[in-house]
């Protein structure tokens, strides 16, 4: 029966070998529509940014994404919307061509993650966390992500049929980014913060205060207080 | 009358001064979770009298019932003072491979003994009563080869059987009664007679939509409860008397006014089923379990559905 629900064999195939349901194969073949419908669904409400993306292009590469994804990295837990934590992966492994994509399925991925994980810095307990993560990217995906969620809130979405030689699909700026994803403590939801280089030296520190670090404490320690003034660190 | 606390009305509802007894929602989106979901979950906490009804607990499916799941769900539901905890009578995951879905069972003896002995195993690893909702199928399961047909089961013969052999309760799912009803070509009220009813601790009324790829009505929870769920819930409250009543608005969520107005309209039904009983001085033959009473003015008679939240 997995195999029937997850769509590596059909219907009638699966009827053929275990008997044939009651209602029909039409009706039967109905779970597997429902399923698909499921994946889909988790995906497009999980990282709409990066759906906006796949969808702009003639090629709209995101059915079959999430159809690859199913295969690969099927949903595991009981929370749906971890069926997107290896979205990037499956991106980088799959369509290199698209490393853009692969960082905003990263970034949207870590909104979600930060915005729901259980452990919560204190003071006591300082440091990084799950609700904090550290990132390098190619790309410019908070700004991009922004645009395709204000987009699709207004109902306007991409559309290759429409796609011309004219048009430029929709892709995030080439710009090199350090990021911090964390939950914000005010909303409980998950944000982006563009840290200075003494921030994220500030963030070391934490992580081990031996380490030698190429500035003042001083300095270091009034990164960490603009940190926890934005809400990032506790 | 209670409705579902989702994502969507979490503030409206809590902040609401209109009439609303009672809250449900899903675990799986609060277990280890924090975050703004664990906020407003305690905010309702202090408000509303809570219920979880689960959609992971795999009560029929081949895999060992999940032992991580279990213990936080316990966790979840001690801290909410739960009466009892409920989920659907079906399977939704296979060798940890989740479908999202909530799939039907074959309607043999096998999977009623199966189902009852896991019934009865999270029930004592909850330390609760379990009770199990009748779901939508829209076909019917092929069961093994080695079975005769003539010893399948009716969906009403299935349910009862697992809820006598397990003991556990009903949450009657009226507009699920109704789609099966329809979608298999049969009366409505002769497949609920077939059901359990006694056993009723709950009930719970829905939307419904024509899927527009196969005939079925689907189960969306995201329209207004039809005319025919309405009179078919007043049928079966004037049978059984008053049973409290959720109102699932899941998907297409409108605002809060829209919800609690088919709350209201419940609450009418359920008062006039009151009334009946009163007036025949005899106990209701079902729904007599009370909600914890968390402040004064929950309405004390009342007696005894994975959201995919996705953006943050």
């Amino acid at each position: 029966m997995r195999d029937f629900l997850s769509g590596r064999t059909r219907a009638d195939d699966f009827s053929a070998a275990f008997g044939p349901s009651p209602s029909g194969v039409a009706r039967f073949s109905f779970y597997r529509t429902l399923i698909q419908r499921n994946v889909t669904h988790i995906l497009n409400r999980l990282q709409p940014a990066t759906r906006w993306y796949f969808e702009s292009r003639k090629d709209n590469l995101w059915p079959a994404i999430i159809a690859g994804m199913e295969q690969q990295y099927p949903p595991s837990h009981y929370d749906p919307n971890r069926f997107g934590e290896s979205l990037a992966t499956y991106i980088e492994e799959h369509h290199p061509d698209h490393p853009a994509a692969a960082e905003l399925a990263d970034y949207e991925w870590l909104l979600y993650a930060a915005s729901v994980s259980e452990h919560v810095p204190s003071p006591q307990d300082p440091g990084l966390e799950r609700t904090l993560f550290v990132r390098q990217y190619d790309f410019a995906v908070v700004d991009f992500a922004r645009d395709a969620r204000r987009r699709l809130q207004h109902n306007d979405t991409p559309s290759p049929a429409k796609h011309s030689t004219d048009e430029q699909p929709h892709t995030p700026e080439a710009r090199q980014t350090t990021l911090l994803v964390y939950r914000d403590p005010k909303t409980g939801l998950g944000r982006a913060f563009h840290p200075t280089s003494l921030g994220i030296m500030a963030i070391a520190r934490l992580a081990d205060p031996e380490a030698s670090l190429p500035s003042s404490p001083a300095a270091l320690d009034k990164a960490l207080a603009e940190l926890r003034a934005h809400g990032v660190l506790p | 009358m209670g409705i579902g606390f989702r994502r969507e009305l979490y503030e409206s509802i809590l902040s609401t001064q209109r009439s609303l007894d009672w809250l449900e929602f899903i675990p799986e989106n609060f277990i280890a979770q924090g975050g703004a979901r664990q906020q407003a979950l305690k905010q309702a906490e202090e408000r509303f009298p809570l219920l979880a009804h689960g959609v992971a607990l795999n009560i029929g499916g081949p895999d060992p019932l999940d032992g991580d799941y279990l213990r936080r769900l316990k966790v979840l539901l001690d801290r909410i003072e739960a009466p009892f905890f409920s989920d659907h009578l079906c399977y939704q995951h296979i060798a940890g491979h989740y479908f999202h879905d909530l799939l039907p069972l074959p309607f043999t003896e096998e999977a009623v003994r199966h189902v009852a002995q896991r019934v009865r195993e999270a029930s004592e690893r909850l330390e609760r009563p379990i009770a199990l909702e009748n779901i939508t199928y829209y076909a019917e399961m092929p069961a093994s080869r080695d079975i005769e047909p003539s010893s399948l089961l009716s969906e009403g013969e299935f349910v009862s059987a697992v809820l006598a052999e397990s003991d556990a309760w009903l949450l009657l799912d009226v507009n699920n009664a109704y789609l099966n009803a329809r979608n298999h070509k049969r009366d409505p009220w002769t497949l609920m007679q077939s059901l359990p009813l006694e056993r009723s601790v709950q009930i719970h009324l829905a939307g419904h939509a024509q899927d527009v790829e196969c005939d079925v009505l689907l189960d969306t929870h995201g329209e207004p409860i039809a005319d025919p769920v309405w009179a078919l819930y007043e049928r079966v409250l004037r049978q059984l008397g008053p049973v409290p009543t959720l109102i699932e608005w899941d998907t297409n969520i409108p605002p809060l006014d829209v919800v609690l107005n088919e709350a209201d309209r419940a609450k009418l039904l359920f008062r006039q089923a009151q009334d009946h009983w009163r007036q025949m001085k005899v106990e209701p033959a079902a729904g007599a379990r009370t909600l914890p009473q968390k402040q004064p003015g929950v309405l004390s008679e009342v007696s005894p559905q994975p959201e995919v939240v996705g953006v943050a």
